[in-house]
């Protein structure tokens, strides 16, 4: 296994191995339509060991995280729970997704949003 | 009997963004006597759940707001917080559940906390939905106002019943938002789209994501007859209002709170 995939799987603690493929998080993915790779196909790029591939998709970056496919995956593969990791291997080489002085109308956006986004989009 | 006493954590969006949903919320409370506390000092609660193994340093804000809720829990008689931001809920409930799992991580985390006492896992977290839920009838009886005209597409969002274990009603299909309005005597609609996603924080770097996110919804309810779309989170209320305004044709749908409405009916 390759040192980057050891990190997927330590820092979710969730084992993309289990997954057989169903596409239920594909399926209830509210965010799907705007990923270049569905949740079902990274966890496959992940049994693989293409980790590169899983790491260059977006699918991670359009996630937010809503749980739906962590509640529906009959293998607890949970793949709302393995894109934390995907975004934190990225982040924690001190690569920001986000840059604050791009934002528009920063004022007006709701707190929340700019804590949620500075929590899943910077290291 | 002793009315019922809460503790309240009111989180960062509601004080800057939606002070009109906690001044309506606390409102109705009053009415139906349960007396509501704001903690006199409490903490960021992350707004996202960190959902990484070894990333617990994020629990931390969220944990020491739980440690003042806990102190003052004794002073005031009831451990038991409630909340109005659904994300508030979310990370503050998650927390607990996953202390309570892991008693190794509050070691861990306890190492950060210096002046604070230890956690002792015991305070309940509320959502406002389940106050009014456990209180219904009493609101039934303070109906004051007959609501006419308005159709109601109860909207819930993501993070109040996500995931499973944090719910506080089934997260296919919920309905405490849909029994209240309806025993209040307001009409509500059919609404498959009542836990779709409003986009979330991509409002704030990728706002068409949000935007379609959100269309979406709007147009969902308008097709049920809804002229109306309550909702319990300022930022679901946030990213429907602005796929709204950026909405070339007119829905004839309008976004506000929950609250709103049952002040209304109450005459508030």
């Amino acid at each position: 296994m390759s040192e980057a995939l050891s990190r997927v799987l330590e820092y979710s603690g969730k084992n993309p191995y289990a997954c057989y493929q169903c596409g239920m998080c594909s399926a209830v993915c509210p965010m799907v339509k705007f990923m270049d790779t569905p949740p079902h196909n990274v966890i496959r790029l992940l049994q693989i060991g293409a980790v590169t591939a899983a790491l260059s998709s977006n699918t991670a970056w359009v996630c937010v995280s809503c749980m739906r496919c962590v509640d529906r995956c009959p293998r607890n593969v949970a793949p709302g729970v393995i894109f934390e990791a995907l975004r934190l291997i990225t982040l924690r080489q001190g690569v920001d997704k986000l840059r604050y002085e791009e934002v528009p109308n920063i004022e007006e956006a709701p707190t929340m949003a700019l804590v949620g986004v500075s929590r899943k989009l910077t290291g | 009997m002793r009315g019922v006493r809460l503790l309240y954590y009111p989180g960062c969006t509601v004080k800057r963004n939606a002070l009109e949903y906690e001044k309506k919320a606390l409102e109705i409370l009053g009415k139906i006597s349960i007396e509501v506390r704001e903690l006199d000092n409490w903490y960021c609660c992350g707004a996202f759940y960190s959902l990484a193994k070894d990333d617990l340093m994020k629990h931390v804000g969220g944990l020491r707001t739980l440690v003042k809720a806990q102190v003052q829990a004794r002073q005031y008689g009831t451990n038991k917080l409630l909340t109005l931001c659904p994300m508030c809920y979310n990370v503050l409930k998650r927390i607990n559940k996953s202390l309570s799992e892991n008693p190794g991580d509050l070691d861990t985390l306890s190492l950060f906390m210096d002046e604070e006492e230890r956690y002792t896992i015991g305070i309940e977290v509320l959502h406002l939905l389940e106050v009014l839920r456990d209180n219904i009838e009493r609101l039934k009886g303070l109906v004051a106002v007959e609501v006419k005209d308005v159709v109601v597409a109860p909207y819930y969002g993501c993070t109040a019943l996500r995931p499973r274990e944090v719910a506080f009603d089934n997260a296919e299909d919920p309905v405490v938002m849909d029994d209240i309005l309806k025993a209040l005597g307001i009409k509500v609609v059919e609404f498959p789209f009542k836990t779709e996603c409003c986009g979330a924080y991509h409002s704030v770097f990728n706002r068409e994501i949000a935007i379609e996110k959100s269309r979406e919804i709007l147009e969902e309810a308008a097709a049920r007859g809804a002229n109306t779309i309550a909702v319990i989170c300022p930022l679901c209320k946030y990213n429907l209002e602005t796929a709204l305004s950026s909405s070339g044709r007119k829905l004839g749908v309008k976004v506000i709170y929950l609250t709103d409405l049952v002040s209304q009916v109450m005459g508030l």
